[in-house]
């Protein structure tokens, strides 16, 4: 048996359906957010170096990428004309994000595009019911790639020194407090920064003990594609390093976060599962 | 086996084949801990600070543009490598994009930026004014 089980990532119409539905309305919000907040581009990056995407402030245009935006999403989520909806929801998305990514704000939106491109690349198989198990698991192929690839850059840019360097860690934990004062002035930010470097300088060995940790998860991120358990395992186990970096230092890369806690956790249907088992469990008393 | 794995090794190999094209990237996020932050934040010109949020900006955003500016035009940047010339560069096109965001004409104001660093296990704070937009 193959180390990679692709096969086990079968999933049922409900947990596609409800997906869908997380994905597309997660997609949507900062597909909507991105468009009516872009003004022009700054610091063209990727397909922005070869096309002006300045038209994109227009306000005809908004409407037009919205109402596009709109109708692909509600037949994507009808699960009909999957083709032409990813194939639109692709290209609006990687226009619409590359031009916010051009105007100087990084909000680490790439994910989102290429998980439709995946899903669309995913149709190109031919047999129907293994083809809607490969858009998902095309999806988590690329969450998988995401976090290999962060891990890559640590190892290429810094190393071990990444965990040894661990002692310059309250600069960072401070900063997301600092950026914070700076945009409301609110002392209390400024309060939270001191208490952070302290509990770094007192806690030094379990800040490199929890960096180490997170070094291994990213690095060992291909194990999210041996089964579907793994996924679901190595899901929870994100979630909690994406807490832990939010509480120390105030960060939420949430383009990245979000579309792997519904790929591999599907938080929706668990939750409904885990109802339905309980009021099946009371009916029966 | 390729064909089953086909979107992994697009995404993986377009990231350390094309770097920063948006949608590949190699996520470079915090993949070092530097001995250095930068903070910018505003003032008027009676060197009040603003609120950043009164001009529809956060404080993570005005830093996020230094950098983009700064590694655009090659600039070497960080660990105050900065030379007095770049900043005032950076600084006139951060002013710019901060009025852009602001319909109506903006008062005098002052770009600021922050320094944080350690000397010793020391931590050392330097504020320096990089732009003035009249």
């Amino acid at each position: 048996m193959s180390f990679l089980q692709h096969n086990s990532f079968k999933y049922n119409n409900l947990e596609w359906l409800l997906l869908r539905l997380s994905f597309g309305t997660y997609w949507l919000y900062n597909f909507h957010w991105s468009i009516w907040h872009f003004d022009q581009v700054q610091v063209p990056v990727g397909i922005a170096q070869l096309i002006n995407l300045n038209f994109l402030s227009e306000y005809g245009v908004k409407i037009l990428f919205t109402i596009l935006a709109l109708v692909s999403l509600g037949s994507y989520l009808l699960g009909k004309y999957y083709r032409t909806s990813l194939s639109i929801l692709f290209v609006i998305s990687l226009l619409v994000f590359t031009a916010e990514e051009s105007a100087g704000v990084f909000y680490r939106v790439s994910l989102l595009s290429m998980i439709w491109l995946a899903q669309l690349l995913a149709l190109f198989i031919k047999d129907k019911q293994v083809q809607q198990d490969q858009m998902i698991f095309f999806s988590i192929q690329i969450i998988s790639a995401a976090y290999l690839l962060a891990a890559f850059s640590k190892w290429s840019f810094s190393g071990l020194s990444w965990v040894y360097d661990a002692k310059y860690f309250d600069l960072q934990a401070l900063k997301g407090d600092y950026f914070n004062w700076a945009t409301d002035l609110q002392k209390a930010h400024l309060a939270i920064a001191k208490t952070k470097v302290q509990f770094v300088t007192d806690h030094l060995r379990l800040i490199q003990l929890l960096l180490a940790l997170s070094l291994v998860l990213e690095s060992a991120a291909i194990l999210i594609l041996r089964t579907k358990s793994w996924a679901l395992n190595y899901g929870l186990a994100l979630a909690l390093m994406h807490l832990g970096i939010y509480l120390m230092m105030d960060i939420f890369i949430a383009p990245v976060a979000i579309p792997m806690f519904i790929f591999l956790v599907n938080p929706v249907y668990k939750g409904i599962h885990f109802f339905q088992i309980k009021s099946k469990a009371s009916t029966s008393v | 086996m390729i064909k089953n794995y086909f979107a992994f090794i697009l995404f993986v190999t377009g990231g350390l084949l094309l770097k920063e094209a948006y949608p590949f990237t190699t996520f470079p996020m915090y993949n070092e801990f530097p001995n250095y932050a930068y903070v910018f934040y505003l003032s008027d010109s009676s060197s009040k600070a603003i609120p950043l949020e009164r001009l529809h900006m956060g404080g993570g955003e005005l830093a996020h543009n230094y950098f983009a500016i700064a590694n655009a035009l090659r600039f070497p940047n960080g660990k105050n490598l900065e030379t007095e010339q770049h900043l005032s560069i950076i600084g006139q096109k951060m002013a710019r994009i901060i009025s852009q965001k602001n319909s109506k004409p903006m008062p005098r104001f002052q770009i600021h930026r922050l320094y944080f660093y350690k000397q010793q296990d020391q931590l050392k704070k330097q504020d320096r004014v990089i732009f003035t937009a009249q």
